[in-house]
């Protein structure tokens, strides 16, 4: 029963061909007469019956839904055809003549079942990773964002090209600057993640949080969808404590109760009033917090050498973003000129869009599109060959025809509506398919892509599937169709032998190399992917990812407001966690590996002349002891923290190779240097650790300076802690752990390191494994073409292979013969794809990581492989044709 | 041999499923296959496209459901021949009959001996 409701309800779609007038008045009743067809089928002949029910089902809806559509003018005249109807076809009128080619087209199509099931289905494939490739690529690419007038939004970076530093964020006091100085810019966003202890339900909850300046929603075009925005003067000690809700957050604690607006949540210990909601439909293009909060900070105090912050700025009316670039890195150069501290740095703005997107998606989709685009083709390819081939077993009877006065046009016209039909049925099939195919790679995203996105099949998405069946029907269709009507007198004259052969081997040579070409780029392409996301999963990271459980804890302020109270609460909860079986090691920072919230800052080397190139950028890790035992750090030499590293003991630090190399000499030597910053800040450097992957593995090291924790004041740490065996197992006395410490503190984000390495490369590993795919993909369809071209230029040569034989050649020659000819079209369609393949190497060197886009590994493989497929595809077709009885051959001349 | 304008084989087999009961598509549908040896399958689109032409030609009509008709999943519209309809049906049969009679003239079909 339930199994007839979903056959209907896939049935009932694809009644969607036929014209609502139809659909209303019959609709139901197909579904009925389709249902019984079924049952009868699957218990006559079980699934292979189900299946060939399906198929004729699709062509019945495709074929008589679309001609019913275009012909209730010829569907009237139906009655008088009946009985006027002697013979001189459907009358002048094109509809009627497009009608009769379809059903002729139809009827020769399932004359020849398998011919045409192969056809459909290779089209189908092309068709569908097309439209599933696309799906995502829209998401991505074309949909423009959630915002008002999004093309004037742009992404405001801090860079430091002397240090190669790029894309970092920015320091909010410049950036306030910028927006405040700049007449380009209409209006500019400040805005930095945060984290609120969320108490006064059942546990305590850690919400994550985003403190925007207050012109925040204005910025974007957006206003709450209950309430208000904030206002201006909503910011400063007391003045802050109002919130806007996302429409998630609003629903789970508040399951959607419009009361909600207006009421207080206890957030820090700090009473804050809900001002305003967001609409389900709003997403942040960033991440996905729960609450929005007005920031303030005072422009006279902020620490200009910090990098943290994130900002967004829409661009005046009519302004272009190369004027907005110009004006905004002049003012970026008197912040230079003013400030010490932003000594070599200077400001990037990127189109808003495009900065969510990131140069790994977009440059993914070019890569993915052009191997989806090779797929189909190849698909077309061989469909033209099959076609070729058929329509050279009916030279005869379209040579009768076009000699009789059917004329060419009306028969190219009638072989290029069955291409048409092909490409209809392979394209809706194809459609269906990507489906699940768009919803498959969707899944495979990682969780860490910005939730801006949407992805889902719309008008676009339709009008270019639309467009590709259209156009992969002309590419398949008219070339065998203009070769199979040309030369007539011929094919007549030489009996229907040998008409189209010539120009054909011609044609299915070509087809040969392009073939083959196509294969070695997407073998290419594919093997150096699953290279690289192979290489990504086993690279050194610097720390071993097996068996860690993270955490993040945030200390409300009004409960510890002194650096004291933190520090004792902290030292509790790190001796607790130790203490618990089936945990090894533990300890806290404010960032652990691959999480990135490490800070920017600048310093100098004591003894370094500062001239020499001005500053010295790091990524500043705060880490308690333990932390680097936790996570298995290595130690290049010195030593690691220890509790010793206390805030009243000298300041120490650990750098990382990366640190040596870039900004110490050869001579010196590390463990005696000092770091200073600031204006009375100094440390000296006691280990050196091997470089750690702190942000993306895409990225190489970048210098880190680490400094004990305990002489650092920061309220929000990740807990790390290394476990026997698997992590999540020992999370419920982790949880008991803490909350014996103060039971009104929440534990948040819980992961496992493994899982945070498998987010950084998911991005790469869905790429590599749909360049996987295509890559079987082509080689399958290479294989079935150059059989195909093989099996059908042999058989055209039948009678010729017939004489060699009977004058006494071995059939040992013949095979060589066949072999050698295919062999040669194989080499040049290998050469021309080596160097394709290499053209395009290059042009995915952003989502290659640790592989050369020239790995000669990968493409000795591709062309051995090929070479071995393609001696396959040869072998067999002139193995057969070897076969041949020469008496028989020659008999049938 | 004026009357040779012949029935399209799907209009026979429908003119006659129905020549002598009323009968509702799927009915229609399953007679043909049964008839023919699985051979003429009316698809749902076919079917009701044979249906709708037939009835502009006037050659058969929809009628009242029978009283005892099962309502599954809705109801459901039953068909009956016209008169034209049977004419058109005799006609074919007559045309075809005559095709057998010339055949069986020529000692072609019957027994083989």
């Amino acid at each position: 029963m339930r199994r007839d409701l979903r056959t209907r309800s896939v049935y009932r779609a694809l009644l969607r061909a036929y014209p609502l007038s139809h659909r209303n008045r019959y609709g139901t009743e197909m579904e009925d007469a389709f249902i019984a067809l079924l049952r009868m089928d699957r218990e006559r002949a079980g699934v292979l019956g189900a299946a060939r029910c399906w198929m004729g089902a699709i062509v019945d809806a495709v074929v008589r839904g679309l001609a019913l559509r275009g012909t209730s003018i010829i569907r009237s005249g139906a009655a008088s055809r009946y009985y006027a109807n002697n013979g001189r076809g459907g009358g002048g009128d094109m509809m009627g003549t497009i009608v009769s080619d379809a059903r002729f087209a139809l009827r020769a199509l399932s004359r020849r079942p398998a011919f045409a099931l192969t056809a459909i289905l290779t089209i189908a494939i092309g068709i569908g990773a097309n439209a599933a490739v696309f799906t995502v690529v829209n998401g991505f690419l074309f949909t423009p964002l959630p915002y008002e007038d999004p093309d004037e939004l742009v992404a405001v970076w801090a860079a430091n090209p002397a240090l190669g530093w790029s894309n970092t964020d920015v320091n909010h006091a410049d950036a306030w600057d910028l927006g405040d100085r700049s007449s380009t810019v209409e209006d500019l966003t400040v805005f930095n993640d945060d984290g609120f202890n969320l108490t006064g339900g059942d546990a305590p909850e850690l919400v994550p949080a985003v403190r925007v300046t207050p012109n925040f929603l204005s910025v974007l075009g957006l206003q709450p969808l209950l309430g208000r925005d904030f206002r201006p003067d909503e910011i400063g000690e007391g003045r802050d404590r109002v919130a806007i809700l996302t429409d998630g957050f609003w629903q789970r604690r508040f399951a959607r109760d419009r009361s909600a607006l207006g009421s207080t949540l206890m957030l820090d210990g700090e009473p804050v009033v809900v001002i305003g909601i967001m609409a389900p439909d709003f997403l942040f293009h960033d991440d996905r917090p729960d609450v929005f909060r007005p920031w303030h900070f005072e422009m006279a105090t902020v620490a200009r050498g910090g990098h943290s912050a994130n900002a967004v700025a829409r661009l005046a009316d009519g302004v272009g973003i190369d004027a907005a670039r110009e004006e905004l890195e002049a003012i970026a150069s008197d912040l230079e000129a003013a400030y010490e501290e932003n000594d070599g740095w200077t400001i990037e703005i990127v189109p808003l869009h495009e900065d969510v997107v990131g140069e790994v998606a977009s440059q993914a989709s070019i890569v993915l599109m052009a191997a989806v685009g090779f797929i189909l083709l190849m698909a077309c390819v061989n469909v033209a060959n099959l076609l070729l081939a058929r329509a050279s077993g009916r030279s005869r009877e379209i040579a009768v025809r076009v000699v009789l006065g059917a004329g060419r046009t009306r028969v190219v016209r009638q072989l290029l509506t069955e291409s048409s039909m092909i490409a209809l049925v392979g394209g809706l099939l194809g459609l269906a398919a990507a489906v699940w195919g768009y919803r498959a790679i969707v899944a495979g995203l990682p969780t860490t892509l910005p939730p801006v996105f949407q992805f889902g099949m719309d008008v676009r998405v339709l009008g270019f599937t639309a467009a590709i069946t259209v156009g992969a029907a002309l590419v398949f269709g008219l070339v065998p169709a203009l070769k199979a009507t040309g030369d007539q007198a011929g094919t007549l004259r030489e009996g229907g032998r040998s008409g189209t052969s010539r120009g054909a081997s011609r044609f299915g040579a070509t087809l040969v190399i392009l073939q083959t070409a196509m294969a070695v780029v997407l073998l290419v392409g594919g093997g150096l992917l699953m290279k690289s996301v192979s290489g990504m999963r086993s690279q050194d990271f610097g720390f071993v990812a097996e068996n860690v459980l993270t955490a993040r804890v945030a200390l409300p302020e009004a409960e510890y407001a002194t650096k004291e109270d933190s520090d004792a609460y902290w030292r509790d909860v790190t001796e607790r966690l130790r203490a618990l079986p089936g945990i090894v090691g533990a300890g806290t920072t404010q960032s652990h590996p691959l999480m990135g919230s490490n800070w920017g800052r600048t310093v100098r080397i004591a003894g370094q002349d500062m001239a020499e190139d001005q500053t010295r950028t790091v990524r500043l890790t705060l880490a308690s002891p333990g932390l680097f035992e936790a996570l298995r750090f290595g130690m290049v030499q010195g030593r690691t923290f220890t509790e010793a590293d206390g805030p009243d003991a000298p300041n120490v630090a650990i750098v990382n190779e990366a640190f040596v190399q870039r900004y110490l000499g050869h001579d010196d030597e590390p463990l005696e240097t000092t770091i200073l910053s600031g204006h009375d800040w100094s440390t000296e450097i006691v280990g050196v650790v091997h470089d750690v992957v702190e942000r993306g593995i895409d990225r190489s090291p970048e210098p880190s300076l680490y400094v004990p924790i305990a002489q650092s004041d920061i309220r929000m740490r990740s807990l790390v802690m290394r476990t026997v065996g698997d992590p999540t197992t020992v999370l419920p006395s982790v949880q008991a752990a803490v909350w014996s410490v103060d039971a009104d503190i929440p534990i948040s984000n819980v992961q496992t390191m493994e899982s945070l390495v498998e987010d950084r490369v998911g991005g790469f590993a869905i790429i590599g494994t749909l360049m996987g795919v295509f890559a079987v993909l082509s080689l399958i369809l290479g294989a079935v073409g150059i059989y195909g071209v093989t099996a059908y230029a042999a058989g055209q040569r039948r009678s010729e292979i017939g004489v060699r034989l009977a004058m006494g050649a071995e059939r040992s020659d013949v095979v060589r013969m066949v072999v050698r000819e295919g062999a040669r079209r194989t080499l040049v369609g290998l050469a021309i794809g080596l160097g394709m393949a290499a053209f395009m190497g290059g042009a995915m060197s952003s989502i290659l990581i640790g592989v050369s886009p020239r790995d000669p590994l990968t493409f000795g493989t591709v062309v051995l492989v090929l070479t071995a497929v393609s001696f396959l595809g040869l072998y067999v077709p002139a193995r057969r044709a070897a076969q041949v009885d020469p008496v028989r051959a020659l008999a049938a001349e | 041999m004026a009357r040779y304008s012949r029935l399209k084989p799907h209009w026979f087999h429908v003119l006659l499923a129905i020549a002598d009961r009323e009968l509702h598509g799927t009915a229609i549908m399953e007679e043909v296959l049964e008839r023919t040896d699985h051979e003429l399958r009316l698809w749902p689109g076919k079917l009701y496209g044979t249906l709708r032409d037939l009835a502009d030609a006037d050659l058969i009509v929809e009628v009242d459901a029978p009283e005892d008709a099962p309502t599954e999943g809705g109801k459901r519209r039953f068909y009956g021949i016209t008169r034209a309809g049977r004419l058109a049906l005799h006609g074919e049969v007559e045309r075809l009959a005559s095709l057998v009679r010339v055949a069986r003239a020529r000692d072609v079909g019957g027994d083989i001996v």
